[in-house]
């Protein structure tokens, strides 16, 4: 087990630097001069290229590679924004937290949310609860995410006054955004939970649990739980990159100050630094996601674990 | 007679229900299983015989239902516990093994833990004491190495140490009957022996009874006091072990006898019973068996036979035998 997370820990390095090198080699495409976008349309050309040449701009691919990665891995440097002038590991820390918090709390939430409730609807397979559930299930699953954002704001902020329809200025901020996120991801897991559970709880070893006298309750969560939740799991993990992508959407809704409005002005200016920073946080982030679940699925499953 | 028996079968008749159409897998089927003993029920797959076992275990499936017949148990019906009265039973005065070692165990959870459970469910022992007992328990049914496969899971053992597991669990509360769902179909044929040993020595050592389910005959001749055969559902035919296989009486037993090959005799094709099991929308009027049996006469085809006993001891469900054995010849 120690061996096996040891390994998957190792691996998280070579996936990183090919994840940075693919940004890096697209973006390296896009025909700008940072000299431009830093002193403006009116400076003079010399200026322009005197200041790119300071940058490092005219070096070669590879060199301009290492260079960044050096920077990067040793010192903590993403480089500096074009447009703020500020280094771009402190300009985006403050937004990746709100996005990374939001999108973190909409996986905890659509976890609670949907795992119960598929355990439940599998339990009492064709009961009123079961419908409800695959009625609530199928509405979350359809609807877009922003459209659920909309009309949470028309009817908790604007008919009933309850909560702030925009900004996080205390954590109420967050329960719109979060619930709008996770809703539909939860609707996907109930789904994918009831299934799964369903299918555990045919095996043979749910008939010799039976056999040896286990009460209902244990069965469910003693024998088949475990073994229903190795898929549901490794959903989980898939889902929290739609739920980073997703999060941007909401944050635009809700207007929470994250992760999606530096990314889009950034885009629209061209400010290369930043958009490399953000993607690779992104790719970080989800990294380290996919590095719990496979963790979890290890805890969860003794032959993952025993294979290393 | 009948309160000497450890557990007693009667009339069970078993219901299926799918959608509005309702079979009956299993028939006014008595059984009986004496203290000390083991009692085989023999017959083809899908005759009822696993169904029986289910039933006595409270396992059937939530379609199917026990909806006739009562099952007396050390003096009580078990047919009208409550499930909670089953629970308290299954697993410690009654225990079952499956055909199935590989799949029968929970994949994520330690072997020694799975056999630890049935203590937990039917006994107040403290930790240090369970974990004594399946030890002990794992001893006994020739696990080697006990203290090392307590800790291991299902994937790391071999079909036949599984099925050894499989036994521990159902062996742990010392119960007064096994119920053995084709144990050995699932392994080869050197683990069989060694597991058939196993089941005959605990048989000795722990007074239990065994009902002995499968469709292999040597099993029967090797293991079984007492064989009941079963064919679509009803019984047929049942004997002491000895007497049925020096005098088979139903067409359907000596079918079964005559198919089994033997290392004596070479021959060039195997002796078979025509034709196939009917499936049960569709069973015969008459007799279960009439359309394979040799035999069949116009009476067959219109009526049914009940058991008729033309040897104490041993019935069949026979006209042949209506008038004693005279009528065979």
């Amino acid at each position: 087990m120690l061996k096996y997370a040891g390994k998957r820990i190792l691996m998280i390095i070579p996936t990183l630097i090919l994840i940075i090198a693919i940004i890096f080699v697209i973006l390296s495409f896009i025909p700008s001069s940072p000299g431009r976008i830093i002193l403006g349309m009116n400076a003079k050309e010399e200026q322009v290229i005197a200041l790119n040449e300071q940058l490092g701009w005219y070096d070669s691919l590879p060199v301009k590679f290492i260079k960044y990665l050096k920077g990067i891995f040793l010192e903590g440097d993403f480089g500096d924004s074009y447009k703020h002038s500020v280094p771009v590991f402190d300009l985006l820390l403050p937004k990746f937290g709100v996005t990374a918090l939001l999108a973190l709390l909409a996986c905890a939430v659509s976890a609670l949310v949907g795992i119960p409730s598929g355990i439940l609807s599998a339990v009492k397979k064709h009961s009123v609860a079961d419908g409800v559930t695959t009625v609530l299930a199928m509405l979350l699953g359809s609807v877009p995410s922003f459209f659920l954002g909309v009309l949470m704001i028309l009817i908790f902020s604007l008919r009933l006054g309850w909560l702030p329809s925009n900004g996080i200025k205390d954590w109420t901020g967050y329960i719109m955004p979060v619930l709008t996120l996770a809703l539909p991801s939860a609707a996907y897991l109930s789904r994918m939970t009831r299934t799964t559970m369903l299918e555990a709880l045919e095996q043979d070893y749910i008939r010799t649990a039976r056999a040896k006298g286990c009460k209902p309750s244990r069965i469910i969560f003693r024998h088949a739980l475990r073994n229903a939740l190795m898929p549901v799991v490794t959903q989980l993990g898939m889902s929290f990159a739609g739920l980073l992508g997703g999060a941007m959407i909401t944050e635009q809704v809700f207007g929470l100050p994250g992760f999606s409005e530096s990314i889009l002005s950034a885009i629209q200016s061209k400010d290369v630094p930043v958009i490399m920073g953000s993607t690779i946080f992104i790719a970080a982030m989800f990294m380290v996601v996919m590095l719990v679940v496979d963790l979890l699925y290890a805890v969860l499953d003794p032959r993952v674990g025993a294979k290393y | 007679m009948m309160n000497e028996m450890l557990l007693s079968i009667r009339d069970l008749e078993i219901s299926i229900r799918n959608g509005d159409q309702i079979t009956y897998p299993v028939n006014r089927v008595n059984l009986d299983i004496p203290p000390h003993s083991v009692v085989g029920l023999v017959g083809e797959s899908g005759c009822g015989k696993s169904m029986t076992a289910m039933s006595i275990m409270g396992l059937l499936a939530s379609n199917i239902s026990v909806s006739g017949g009562e099952m007396i148990f050390e003096g009580e019906d078990i047919t009208k516990f409550t499930p909670e009265q089953m629970r308290k039973m299954t697993g410690k005065s009654i225990s079952m093994i499956f055909q199935e070692p590989m799949t029968a165990l929970n994949p994520v959870v330690r072997v020694g833990k799975q056999i630890e459970e049935v203590l937990i469910l039917h006994t107040n022992l403290n930790n240090a004491e369970r974990k004594k007992r399946v030890l002990e328990i794992l001893n006994a049914v020739s696990v080697p190495d006990a203290e090392a496969r307590y800790r291991a899971y299902p994937f790391q053992l071999s079909g036949g140490l599984r099925q050894r597991i499989c036994i521990a669990m159902a062996m742990i509360c010392n119960p007064k009957l096994l119920i053995a769902d084709e144990p050995t179909t699932a392994l080869d044929v050197t683990i069989e022996a060694q597991i058939l040993q196993l089941m005959r020595d605990l048989k000795e050592h722990f007074d239990t009874s065994i009902l002995m389910i499968t469709h292999n005959l040597g099993i029967v001749s090797e293991l079984c006091d007492d064989v009941n055969v079963m064919y679509l559902g009803e019984i047929v035919e049942h004997a002491e072990t000895d007497a049925l296989f020096e005098h088979p009486l139903h067409p359907y037993t000596n079918g079964l006898i005559q198919s089994v090959p033997t290392m004596q005799k070479k021959v060039q094709e195997l002796e078979n019973i025509p034709g196939m099991v009917p499936d049960l929308q569709h069973v015969p009027a008459g007799c279960r068996f009439c359309d394979r049996c040799p035999y069949a006469g116009d009476r067959c085809r219109a009526e049914h036979p009940d058991l008729y006993e033309p040897i104490p001891g041993h019935t069949v469900r026979c006209f042949r035998y209506e008038k004693g054995l005279k009528g065979a010849e």
